[in-house]
């Protein structure tokens, strides 16, 4: 956080930003899946949980009942006991749900809630981000293989198998706003925006939905759960964890969905910017509060949508899935990053670069509905076939 | 201080962790610890000054690579008991000792090269740089054998169907 001016010295802001980046990432766990819960519960025409919390609140609409499911669920975990079956491999089963927090923690520390709000503004920014979670498929691993359950392992195994596809896609629709920024760091690549006057989802809406879409599958959320398809494989490599073990499991999920959510926000969204008014101008103090609500209610929108998507989609076919990645989302990534380098020549070298980049992000948008109507055809008619 | 401090503490982790690859007879507990040297490795880069070769170190080495080894693992049977048998022992621990040796004898002798200022701040505009101009042809080069390596890997896994 270096508007503070260098007053407090590093070797105490540095335990204390980390502490703060584990109380958020528990605080946004906790509203999320009350959240989701909720979403699910609208989705479905009920009410979702009603009982805890102040019965006055509840009395006033779904959306205030149950305030305090969470905390009496994760006050439940954390007094049940641990159990280590007696077959299990212990200590990777132990480490598993270790690493997957700790790499959650670890990547959100460069992640801009608002102007000069990072903990750690690293000039390698967001392949920070990515090369860090790219350890989350490890701890997945590790749980299947230790659990020696085979529904562990396939799950595990599944797990791995997507994870390391949709990493593809993923990274390389990043590379196209890296292109237009010229720069790895997250601060540097929302002040590109703020500079350009456009959020990168203009030139790059293509790769906008590519990442979107690859992220889904990244965090292993429905329609993408293959790993832990509860109708196959019970709950796939957590099936064997119980009370902390889990909730950290659970832990990590939403704090990953909250990631890749931030990550999409800041690179394509503008990030702290406020949409059309310019906050430059103002105190510190009040650019800093203005562009934290600015970043957390654009990605409380993507995270939303992200639950909508979850509880409106049936789940995908393992071949259906590794299909998108590879054959539609990654060659689509490739002319994203080709669209991206040309918005940045033409943006350069000629005169009329505000309408060339519109022109770039216009053939993006054209690609993404081309997308649509390709992949509806041919998924409705094997659809038919498995009935038939 | 804290740097040289943090690079033997690193360096410990990694020697430690590649000698479990070595002595360990679970298969899968060698490829944890595998991953752990080359996380090791990345923490090494970040204290010589060069973040971007960690996070590459990190994202190819520990989070593709090692990853990918694991999932075989993963798909050979009786994967709980203890797997792995060695025959030669004694071959093995000439060889490292002889390569060991070897590589120590050439650190310690050969000048090395020695930064004249400090490593600049952000270095990954110069490495580009670099990588189109000065080292172009090296960069495809690497480019090329990757390619020629996925495709062999295509020929190699995939099952002839009808006659050859």
């Amino acid at each position: 956080m270096n508007y503070t001016g260098r007053v407090i010295p590093e070797f105490i802001l540095m335990p204390l930003s980390l502490l703060a980046i584990i109380g958020f990432i528990a605080g946004s766990s906790l509203v999320l899946i009350w959240a989701e819960r909720k979403v699910a519960a609208r989705i479905q025409n009920r009410v979702g949980p009603m009982m805890t919390g102040p019965k006055a609140l509840a009395q006033f609409s779904m959306w205030t009942g149950g305030l305090m499911q969470t905390p009496a669920d994760a006050i439940k975990l954390l007094t049940k006991e641990l159990i280590i079956p007696a077959q299990a491999d212990p200590i990777p089963f132990i480490m598993a749900p270790i690493i997957i927090v700790t790499v959650c923690i670890t990547a959100f520390i460069v992640i801009p809630f608002g102007p000069a709000l990072s903990v750690s503004d690293l000039n390698i920014g967001i392949m920070h981000i990515v090369a860090i979670s790219s350890l989350t498929v490890l701890s997945i691993l590790m749980a299947g293989y230790s659990s020696n359950n085979k529904y562990s392992l396939f799950g595990g195994l599944r797990s791995a198998a997507q994870m390391l596809s949709y990493e593809v896609p993923l990274i390389f629709a990043l590379l196209g706003p890296i292109l237009l920024a010229g720069t790895l760091s997250m601060q540097g690549i929302v002040q590109a925006q703020q500079e350009m006057g456009v959020w990168f989802a203009v030139p790059s809406f293509l790769g906008f939905v590519i990442y979107y879409i690859s992220s889904i599958a990244e965090v292993n959320r429905p329609p993408f759960d293959i790993p832990e398809a509860e109708s196959e494989l019970v709950a796939g490599y957590v099936s064997e964890y119980s009370g902390m073990m889990f909730a950290m499991f659970f832990l990590a999920e939403f704090a990953n969905m909250f990631l890749v959510c931030a990550v999409a926000v800041t690179v394509f969204l503008g990030g702290w910017l406020v949409p059309f008014v310019d906050i430059s101008a103002e105190p510190q103090a009040w650019q800093v509060a203005l562009g934290l609500a600015s970043f957390m209610a654009k990605t409380s929108i993507l995270v939303f949508i992200m639950m909508w998507i979850r509880w409106t989609f049936p789940r995908v076919r393992p071949d259906h899935l590794m299909n998108l990645g590879w054959k539609y989302l990654f060659p689509l990534s490739l002319l994203n990053l080709i669209l991206c380098a040309a918005a940045v020549v033409i943006r350069e070298k000629h005169q009329w670069g505000g309408p060339g980049v519109a022109l770039v992000g216009l053939i993006g948008f054209t690609m993404v509905i081309a997308l649509l109507k390709v992949i509806r055809p041919s998924s409705a008619t094997s659809l038919l076939k498995a009935q038939v | 201080v804290a740097t040289l401090v943090m690079f033997y503490v690193l360096s410990g982790l990694t020697l430690a962790s590649a000698l479990y690859v070595v002595i360990s007879r679970n298969l899968f507990h060698a490829g944890i610890a595998l991953i752990m040297c080359f996380v090791g490795v990345a923490g090494i880069y970040v204290t010589l000054a060069t973040p971007f070769m960690a996070a590459m170190q990190i994202l190819i080495y520990a989070g593709a690579i090692a990853v990918v080894l694991l999932f075989g693992f993963m798909l050979t049977h009786d994967l709980m008991r203890p797997q792995i048998q060695s025959y030669q022992r004694m071959a093995g621990f000439l060889t490292a000792l002889g390569l060991g040796l070897v590589l120590t004898v050439t650190a310690v002798l050969s000048p090395w090269f020695t930064l004249s200022s400090a490593a600049p701040e952000n270095a990954i505009p110069l490495l580009a740089h670099g990588y189109m101009t000065t080292f172009a042809v090296p960069f495809q080069m690497i480019a090329l054998l990757l390619l020629i390596a996925l495709i062999g890997a295509v020929v190699v896994a995939r099952k002839e169907e009808g006659p050859p």
